[in-house]
């Protein structure tokens, strides 16, 4: 990245509105992005946990470090915040 | 004679949801709408459809290429075919055509074609050559790509998009930019299509131009994959923002339908940026296009398969 740029990214929850717009429906599409990036997080030892009653996630290291965060596009920041990497999709899974 | 606008700017600029409101407004009437994708399957199209039903003027997709090199032919038949129909018909005033180019087509390109053929040159007046620019996302591009600094410096408009989303102050600085590129050209701010004036930053902050276009040999390709009814939102979601992040530079454009269980989202993306995703108007077909920079489209797919397994085999 560039020095003049900011970091690319979004500045808006686009995950929480392509949700159904219902309690149910945003607490539905928070377990399912939990579960998802639990699979994915997993080679780098990280587990993610939407605790119910609760509208965050828990980003926790294999050690029991945890960031909260509240939405999709945080989680990249919690992962390199909690391993020093990131996850490249291209990159064969091991 | 035909008065043709030609709407120009780089890929998920914001031209077709531009162009769609514009229809919706344009008092005059507009005939014949052309719009080019550079992805084989287009979407714009489809999704211009209704506002140029709306408008009373037929949709003339061109897909599979920029108008400015591959298809300029493809341009130039459409183009005589309608100076043909209002010759044959009785035309009570002047023909209003809209072409609205691909990300990654050259204006002077086009505006070079339309000047050189003989029949064009006499039946057709390019009235307003309109460059849409990311509100939020235009001033990187401006820096780091010269082929979206050759399309603001031949506009005659030049349209920042996604206003409502911009922060204090960063329109008018990236209006500064575009000033520095192009110095008459009339500058507009558009939320969803609607304009409003925007005043160019004084004193502009300094930008470093630093691509030249020889710096990496752009590889641009496309390719289509098709989501499965019930692909899991949370699994695309995930792997678009992960994709997009890891490779801003390289996943250039992604713009299609994701059929979730919920019901078909129309989603976007642009660079490192995602546009909030909407309910997918019909008659767009199931599938997502998109459009790579050095980006194997096989890697592409396969990674799509393996980290979004609900979109199917």
């Amino acid at each position: 990245m560039c020095a003049q740029c900011r970091a690319p990214g979004s500045r808006i929850d686009w995950y929480a509105a392509g949700a159904p717009d219902t309690l149910a429906g945003r607490r539905t599409a928070r377990t399912e992005l939990a579960a998802v990036a639990t699979r994915q997080l997993a080679p780098l030892g990280l587990r993610v946990d939407a605790h119910p009653g609760s509208m965050t996630l828990a980003v926790r290291s294999a050690t029991g470090r945890t960031v909260v965060v509240t939405r999709l596009d945080e989680l990249a920041d919690a992962v390199r915040a909690l391993t020093g990497r990131s996850v490249d999709p291209l990159e064969p899974r091991r | 004679m035909i008065d043709a606008t030609l709407v120009s700017g780089f890929l998920g600029a914001g031209k077709t949801t531009w162009l769609a409101e514009h229809l919706r407004r344009h008092e005059d009437g507009v005939d014949l709408v052309v719009v080019n994708d550079f992805a084989d399957q287009g979407v714009d199209d489809a999704l211009l459809r209704e506002a140029a039903w709306e408008a009373g003027a037929r949709v003339e997709p061109i897909v599979g290429g920029c108008l400015c090199c591959d298809r300029d032919g493809a341009l130039r038949r459409v183009l005589h075919a309608e100076i043909g129909r209002r010759h044959r018909g009785d035309a009570a005033r002047d023909g209003r055509v809209v072409v609205e180019t691909s990300g990654l087509a050259e204006p002077h390109r086009i505006t070079r074609m339309l000047a050189d053929d003989p029949v064009l040159r006499t039946n057709l007046s390019l009235r307003s050559l309109v460059v849409v620019v990311d509100g939020l996302g235009g001033r990187r591009l401006l820096r780091h790509r010269h082929g979206v600094r050759d399309q603001v410096a031949v506009a005659d408009r030049v349209v920042l998009s996604r206003a409502d989303l911009a922060r204090h102050g960063e329109l008018e600085e990236l209006a500064a930019t575009v000033r520095r590129l192009n110095a008459t050209a009339e500058l507009v701010a558009s939320t969803l299509g609607t304009e409003r004036p925007v005043t160019p930053a004084d004193p502009a902050v300094a930008d470093v131009f630093d691509d030249d276009g020889t710096v990496a040999e752009p590889d641009v390709r496309s390719c289509r994959v098709d989501l499965a009814e019930g692909t899991s939102w949370a699994e695309y979601a995930l792997w678009l923002d992960t994709m997009c992040r890891a490779h801003p530079d390289r996943l250039l454009r992604s713009k299609g339908i994701v059929p979730t269980r919920d019901g078909r989202l129309l989603v976007q993306s642009m660079g490192g940026d995602v546009a909030t995703p909407v309910p997918a108007p019909p008659g767009v077909d199931t599938g997502m296009v998109f459009v790579l920079d050095r980006i194997d489209p096989d890697a592409l797919v396969r990674s799509l398969r393996t980290h979004v397994p609900s979109a199917g085999a």
